[in-house]
């Protein structure tokens, strides 16, 4: 008698093996096929050592030849220009206080940059010229200070690019050492006029005293901002800044040309109840679609079949793929309309219901192969194929995934089939003891983006396919919960199956930060009090970096799992 | 996945390219920068490194992301042999330091990009670094034989595509580069998913051979 209340997977093990040799089969065939060249890839690899990349020049032998340059307003004015020989100043980063790559602007204030201000070697600079467009009124005769006299050094510096959006780190704007000594400051600072920006579109904040200089950009794009000391003649800085833009503002969003084929809806969801239990459905165009003016290449479909036969099915139609999108569709339609005919007629219908009582009282004797969710597979399989043919493509022009999903409740107990090819996730979390286990085999290949498809042959040859039907029965209020890569490469641990209920806690509780997720728990629940998947849809659209897929997502719960 | 993906420059700067021919290298991979961050997809993922070579090699930029990388200014020495094996040595060097493998922050494969404008003085060196290169694992090696001393078949030896750009006058190779961004664009979107790269179409002035 197991301990447990549930029946795990049957023979899973033997199931997740025979996928698993399948497809290293297969790529052991394509590789002698193949024209590929064999790499050997090294053991070891040695810890990155990267530093900054920084060139220093001596500051206290260029102060001193700077001092020596003449210096009379006059004399300058006949000293001849030499563009050509300023150098640009350095940026030292000191490593010691250099956080970790994170861009938390918190954190590295308080570690902040510090930049030395170099000066130029000593070729004699025009300070103050007729076309310095900085200091247009008459100045006064030369300052008698005695760090460096007339022309004055006009000091370069690049500043670490900063983010749209966001307020920068703080950098300090150090003084020469001789500057320091002398107690002199850069007191004023503003942006280069002929930039296309002004002080408050980079929001340019600066502290005289501290030397700190902020900026919180609205703008992306490449600025110079100036700093001078009281008496602008005396010494110029010329701060380049670099504004990266904010990623978020990039991704734009356009439509399909109107006469491109198989058009398809944005975005789909659904709602309905099934006796007591939820099942909803969403499916949206990722942002990736979106900004190249695509398809979404998704679908989905729950439904209630039968005599409390219920149908879950999320599709992933492969990005590659120039139809995927009526793949994924013909995929999603024909499960639902061979199931419904199936189960339609009373004799199938019997034979289903038998079957799924005497796996419960462990009698197992499912015949997979019979199996409608593979039969609904095939039949998609062969309808791809007719459509390929007429519009004279390729069957896989319309490759898809499928994550498959057919369950009946039968007393107490739920009896679930799944089947599935190619990559995303389906698990059956056990509301009361939380114990959660996976329902599709892992296909992903060697390395990511790689996957099965349902056009596949090697799906389909010898009898692997059956291997793919799983079955388990389930006691206790439960949710199945299925979702296409799109949802959980961003929301779900990087491993083959999920097996832990702390592993959904992202998904079910969200993600706090700058760019926070709502937890699909929440979501769920203002679905239900509006009886519409609306607030699922929208929840699809949520943002984490690098992932930009379509998205779908199918639940079947039970209402306790919102409590 | 970290899902970063580091892409190589490994740029000639032997004396032939003193004057217009350097400048002009430096304002393309500026605005290559500005290019990809313009891209989403690149400014999420892209990694850059710049190693220049003519006598020595020498390592101008270590892998940096996007957004924090500023490219230095590429010095050529008045005169100079192009030693292609000693920059192919410290690209696959560099490769093997920085590049994950394997694990959870595990990249995607690298791309590089090889220009040179003559042929190649350090034939033995060469050689071996050639092979090597094919060992690393990039996803895609793209050589740029610029001006007419340049030897495209030495690049065809570890380049999977070879670009020929005949005269370096600063439109042509303004242009290369804006190609090289498309390219680096295309490989941050799909990295990965297609077993090749596919490249964008060429400027006019480039042909490629291979």
């Amino acid at each position: 008698m197991p301990p447990d209340n549930i029946r795990h997977i049957q023979n899973k093990q033997k199931a997740v093996d025979a996928v698993k040799q399948a497809n290293e089969e297969y790529d052991e065939k394509s590789k002698k096929d193949g024209d590929s060249v064999s790499y050997v890839v090294p053991d070891s690899l040695l810890e990155a050592d990267v530093k900054p990349n920084t060139k220093s020049i001596d500051i206290e032998a260029s102060e001193v030849a700077a001092a020596e340059q003449p210096a009379s307003k006059e004399e300058a004015a006949t000293v001849p220009e030499e563009p050509a020989t300023e150098k640009k100043a350095t940026a030292k980063v000191e490593p010691s206080e250099e956080p970790t790559s994170e861009e938390e602007s918190a954190a590295k204030e308080e570690a902040a940059l510090e930049k030395e201000a170099v000066s130029d070697g000593g070729s004699p600079k025009q300070a103050v010229s007729e076309e310095d467009p900085l200091t247009k009124e008459d100045s006064p005769a030369v300052d008698r200070v005695s760090v460096a006299k007339e022309p004055v050094a006009e000091l370069e510096l690049r500043l670490p690019n900063v983010r749209q959006g966001v307020r920068s780190p703080g950098l300090v704007i150090k003084r020469s050492q001789k500057m320091a000594e002398n107690k002199h400051r850069w007191e004023k600072c503003y942006v280069d006029p002929d930039a296309n920006a002004t002080g408050e579109e980079l929001g340019i904040d600066y502290d005289i005293d501290s030397r700190l200089l902020h900026v919180t950009p609205s703008k992306h794009g490449n600025y110079i901002i100036w700093f001078t000391m009281e008496d602008p003649k005396y010494a110029k800085l010329k701060c380049i800044l670099t504004v990266i833009p904010d990623p978020k503002t990039l991704w734009t969003a356009s439509d399909p040309p109107e006469d491109a084929p198989y058009p398809k809806e944005h975005k789909d969801s659904k709602f309905l109840l099934a006796g007591k239990r939820i099942i909803a459905g969403a499916s949206v165009r990722g942002r990736s679609h979106a900004r190249d003016g695509t398809h979404r290449d998704d679908d989905f479909i729950v439904c209630e079949i039968v005599d409390g036969w219920n149908l879950m099915v999320v599709a992933d139609g492969a990005g590659s793929a120039k139809f995927s999108r009526k793949g994924s569709q013909i995929l999603v339609e024909t499960m639902h309309s061979l199931i419904s005919e199936k189960l339609g007629d009373k004799e199938t219908l019997k034979k289903l219901n038998t079957e799924a009582s005497e796996a419960i009282v462990d009698d197992l004797s499912i015949n997979r192969a019979e199996n409608l969710l593979v039969l609904g597979a095939y039949s998609s399989l062969q309808k791809i194929q007719d459509e390929a043919k007429s519009q004279e493509a390729k069957t896989k022009d319309f490759n898809t995934t499928i994550i498959s999903c057919l369950f009946k409740e039968l007393g107490d107990k739920t009896f679930i089939y799944s089947f599935c090819i190619g990559d995303g996730a389906l698990f059956v979390v056990e509301v009361d003891s939380k114990k959660i286990f996976s329902l599709n085999a892992a296909d992903s290949g060697e390395f990511a983006g790689q996957t099965r498809f349902l056009t596949s042959p090697e799906v389909w040859q010898d009898h692997g396919v059956y291997e793919r039907v799983k079955f388990a029965t389930v006691e206790g209020p439960l949710s199945i919960i299925g979702m296409t890569d799109g949802v959980s490469d961003p929301l779900l641990p990087d491993v083959d199956e999920i097996e832990e209920y702390a592993q959904i806690g992202t998904l079910l509780n969200g993600l706090e930060g700058d760019d926070s997720v709502e937890g699909l728990l929440d979501v769920l629940r203002k679905t239900v009090e509006k009886n519409d998947a609306i607030d699922l849809e929208e929840w699809l659209n949520f943002y984490v970096a690098k992932h930009h897929d379509d998205r779908s997502i199918a639940v079947a719960l039970d209402p306790q799992f919102l409590s | 996945m970290s899902r970063r993906l580091p892409t190589y420059f490994l740029l000639a700067a032997s004396g032939r390219m003193h004057g217009e021919a350097i400048t002009a290298v430096d304002t393309g991979l500026q605005n290559l920068l500005e290019n990809l961050r313009m891209d989403p997809y690149a400014l999420e993922t892209t990694w850059i490194s710049v190693i220049k070579f003519s006598r020595e090699a020498e390592v101008l930029l270590p892998l940096t992301s996007l957004e924090e990388v500023s490219i230095p200014e590429i010095e050529c020495p008045i005169s100079g042999p192009t030693h292609l094996g000693e920059g192919l040595k410290l690209l696959c060097d560099q490769a093997e330091k920085e590049v994950n493998k394997e694990g959870d922050s595990r990249d995607w494969r690298p791309l590089a990009f090889v220009m040179t404008d003559g042929k190649a003085s350090d034939i033995q060196l060469f050689k071996t670094q050639a092979q090597r290169v094919k060992s690393i694992g990039f996803s895609s090696v793209i050589g740029l034989a610029a001006g007419k001393k340049a030897k495209k078949e030495e690049l065809e030896e570890f380049c999977d595509h070879v670009a020929l750009l005949e005269t370096m006058d600063g439109q042509s190779l303004a242009n290369y580069f804006k190609w090289v961004s498309d390219t680096v664009s295309v490989g941050s979107k799909s990295f990965g998913a297609a077993p090749e790269l596919e490249l964008p179409p060429p400027p006019a002035e480039i042909n490629l051979s291979l």
